[in-house]
């Protein structure tokens, strides 16, 4: 599915010849990207594939030397604040404002996008509740176990109420009992007309979870689509392997 | 197993039954460790010689690995081999004092010192080398004591430990003239060498122990600062002359023969006066602290490996709902309400909570102390002339106003919130402001109207209320506009405050030179006013001047940097986070 004329509002994220050059490497190799609106999208690749600085470029952290982004038809680097309060980011390997409590937090991130502070108050409240943070509110972030970070930044992310969650390798080091919960959670506000965007390592888990799936490798758009016509009755493993490529064959460890 | 074993009650030096142990060859382990009760446990002295050989093989490896390692290790180990060598030689030769009992108390200062700067260096500001993690023999058959004792040595074989255990054998070594005392000054030195690094690992084990240890360690890196700063300038006041530097040598060190830092230290000078019974009570001593270093050092292990299961557990159940509905984020006890009061209250809350704007808060009590030592030395009688404590509110208002500059380089990349929010450039400038406010006004004015009442001096509040406050509000709107863009590396979040930022270089050098260049010509109208005042006979007239002059022009500059300041980071915000998350 591809939107026809570029700063199309039907679409969550469209992306076009998203270029990005860090000193001799070519991190972005002029990258098309469509992600329908209401869709649970796994953008999946290779290390060092360009997924992140992608996401970066789509979420107003990190400027394209080329190309465009709109996030449902607002241009993100044109009309930044209003691309912006529709898109809720999850980043991977930032750090955070360690040094306030969980509920602090939620409600700074809140009060950043502009939102009344009754609802910050209420919504906080609730998001902590789902999360399963409750108790641990009071207690300063540095102190949180890596997935208990995920998490209270995961509220962070939904604060606002956005239209668009880009969440970069949401599930690391979450313990399984909070990735259930927290698909349940992406997956009700998925029902509800929003759209998810998750960068991942795990093929399974996007297999399983997202309904569209894009393939990025060395830069390049290798695959998009929904989950069933990219692997094309193979496991999306398989096919993402395919695509890739980089497997070794022959001599495996013949002693062991 | 052992290491956390959970039948075992040894975590302190008691075991009554163990000193008829095995023929250890540790010195005050053997009374502690109740090694050897069980077969496959690995022994007091195996465990030395396998944790001597693993520390070697482990720095060996590190300098096949990496030629830049080993080239850097040989120029540390001739670099501070040779300093070492030469504070040797120094205390071996040079003449020594004609009292004994003044030579004595070299002695025991020398070791005190040896001992103190490993226990509060080590711990503090550099750390310790975590070459051997006692956590990683957590899988193995060894027992706390053998291993932290085997740890020591293995310690005191490494080049920082030869070097530590090299000066204090020279200091003594320095007894040679006295062969009754050599014998203790070598003891001395060796036990001297080993409670400095028993204490310094120890002290460091506890710390990180400790459940809230990221708040003592905040603390406690802030609060030695102080006398580091001061050290110099108080010595300077108190002692006037060499002699009396003498004159406190001897009860100073009177007192530090019986703690950890000078028991060994002090054997040696008590035996050269034929005190040998004394000498053997202080060594005595000094193993006994030796033993409750080591102790110290085990029972930290303990805590560490065995972590206490109410880390944050005992938070009342049911804060949840509440916790959000009382508004936690506050401002000046507020809660707050946008965007900008939202930020104000984080940073106010970095401001007392985080080290390295702590840091910037330690240093304002400093600047008056220093002030006033400066301003004393002077002639107080000579003339009409203002105090240089009157100073004390300019300096506090240039530093917590330049303190702004640091601010988004300390979020690091947890500016990415301020990114993605889409927050006005404007509104995260004003935050900022506001946060460093809440401190910096109170300070400023504080110093301002401190200095003034100190010397009763009330007809120059209006000059020095002007020109604190002026400076506050330009150098703050400098800083806004300058540091929208224009960041520099700073120790990370975490970090101790007076770490050396990596890959800082000629960026902060430049800024920071801009920094001070642009804050001397902003000023400059202020500057005028305040000379005015002083030439033209310090009339009322100038007086009221200066403080108008300082009110609206630093409130004009501080309007027109937060503006500008805004505006650019609104076209660069992503620039700039990128250039912080490089850092």
């Amino acid at each position: 599915m591809r939107a026809e004329n570029a700063p199309d509002p039907d679409f969550a994220l469209v992306a076009r010849a998203l270029t990005k050059r860090f000193g001799d490497r070519l991190a972005l190799q002029g990258l098309d990207l469509d992600v329908p609106a209401g869709s649970f999208f796994g953008v999946v690749g290779p290390n060092g594939a360009g997924k992140t600085t992608a996401l970066s470029m789509a979420t107003g952290l990190l400027r394209p030397d080329h190309g465009r982004a709109w996030i449902h038809g607002v241009d993100v680097w044109q009309r930044p604040r209003e691309a912006k309060s529709r898109v809720g980011v999850l980043a991977d390997g930032v750090r955070t404002f360690d040094r306030l409590s969980g509920a602090q937090l939620v409600t700074y991130a809140g009060l950043l996008h502009g939102l009344d502070a009754d609802v910050v108050a209420a919504r906080t409240a609730d998001l902590l509740r789902v999360m399963d943070l409750a108790d641990a509110g009071r207690k300063p972030v540095v102190d949180y176990s890596a997935g208990m970070t995920k998490k209270v930044l995961l509220a962070a992310a939904m604060v606002h109420a956005p239209d668009v969650l880009v969440l970069d390798e949401p599930f690391e080091a979450v313990d399984p009992v909070s990735a259930a919960n927290i698909r349940d959670i992406l997956h009700s506000y998925v029902e509800r007309g929003g759209t998810v965007i998750v960068s991942s390592h795990v093929m399974d888990l996007v297999q399983r979870m997202c309904s569209h799936v894009a393939v990025i490798a060395e830069g390049r758009l290798v695959a998009s689509g929904t989950v069933d016509e990219v692997r094309g009755g193979q496991d999306l493993e398989e096919r993402f392997v395919e695509l890739v490529g980089g497997r070794h064959a022959g001599e495996g460890l013949a002693w062991l | 197993m052992a290491v956390t074993g959970t039948d075992r009650t040894d975590g302190v030096p008691a075991a009554p039954d163990a000193a008829a142990g095995r023929a250890g060859s540790g010195t005050a382990a053997r009374s502690l460790g109740p090694d050897g009760r069980r077969a496959p446990e690995i022994g007091l002295g195996r465990a030395v010689g396998i944790l001597v050989r693993l520390r070697w093989a482990l720095m060996v490896s590190g300098w096949r690995r990496s030629t830049a390692t080993f080239v850097f290790s040989i120029i540390g180990v001739l670099y501070f081999g040779g300093l070492t060598l030469l504070a040797s030689a120094a205390v071996v030769f040079a003449p020594a004092p004609e009292s004994m009992a003044l030579r004595a108390a070299v002695t025991t200062l020398f070791c005190a010192g040896l001992v103190l700067g490993w226990s509060l260096v080590a711990p503090f500001i550099t750390g310790v080398d975590a070459t051997l993690d006692p956590r990683s023999f957590q899988p193995y058959p060894i027992r706390r004591l053998p291993l932290v004792t085997g740890l020591l040595v293995g310690t005191l074989t490494t080049p920082q430990g030869v070097l530590t255990l090299v000066f204090a054998l020279a200091v003594g070594v320095s007894w040679r003239d006295h062969p009754a005392a050599l014998p203790w000054g070598l003891a001395g030195g060796v036990l001297t060498a080993a409670t400095a690094l028993a204490l310094a690992y120890g002290v460091t084990a506890v710390l990180s122990s400790y459940t809230g240890q990221r708040r003592i360690r905040d603390i406690v890196s802030v609060l030695v600062f102080i006398p580091l700063m001061l050290g110099g300038v108080v010595l300077n006041r108190i002692v006037d002359s060499f002699d009396q530097l003498v004159a406190l040598a001897e009860p100073v060190a009177a007192v530090l023969a019986w703690t950890p830092f000078g028991a060994a230290g002090a054997a040696a000078g008590a035996a050269a006066s034929g005190a040998h019974l004394t000498a053997a009570v202080h060594l005595a001593v000094g193993l006994a602290w030796l033993a409750a270093a080591v102790a110290l050092w085990a029972w930290g292990l303990q805590r560490t490996v065995e972590p206490v299961a109410e880390v944050g557990g005992r938070r009342r159940a049911s804060s949840g709902d509440a916790t959000a509905r009382e508004r936690p984020l506050r401002w000046i006890g507020r809660p707050a309400t946008g965007p900008v009061t939202a930020i104000a209250a984080r940073c106010q809350r970095y401001w007392f909570t985080d080290p390295r704007y702590s840091a910037t808060l330690v240093v304002v009590p400093l600047f008056a102390v220093l002030l006033w030592f400066l301003g004393s030395r002077g002639d107080v009688g000579s003339g009409p002339l203002i105090p240089t404590m009157l100073l004390l509110g300019p300096m506090i208002a240039w530093t917590m106003g330049v303190a702004v500059s640091a601010d988004i380089a300390y979020d690091h990349t947890a500016f990415h919130h301020h990114v993605t929010a889409g927050v006005r450039g404007a509104d995260d400038r004003w935050g900022r402001v506001l946060g460093m406010g809440v401190l910096g006004v109170p300070a400023t004015l504080l110093g301002a109207v401190g200095s003034v009442a100190l010397y009763g001096m009330w007809d120059h509040l209006a000059v020095v209320l002007g020109a604190s406050v002026g400076t506050l509000a330009c150098v703050t709107g400098m800083a806004s506009l300058l540091s929208a863009r224009l960041v520099y590396a700073v120790p990370k979040p975490g970090d101790s405050p007076f770490a050396t930022p990596q890959g800082a270089g000629m960026r902060t050098v430049v800024v920071q030179m801009a920094s001070l260049l642009l804050s001397l010509l902003i000023t400059l109208p202020i500057t005028a006013c305040v000379v005015a005042y002083l030439l033209l006979g310090m009339t009322a007239l100038w007086g009221a001047v200066t403080l108008a002059v300082g009110l609206l022009w630093g409130g004009g500059v501080l309007l027109l940097g937060v503006r500008l300041g805004g505006r650019w980071l609104d076209r660069t915000a992503a620039e700039t986070y990128q250039t912080v998350a490089r850092f």
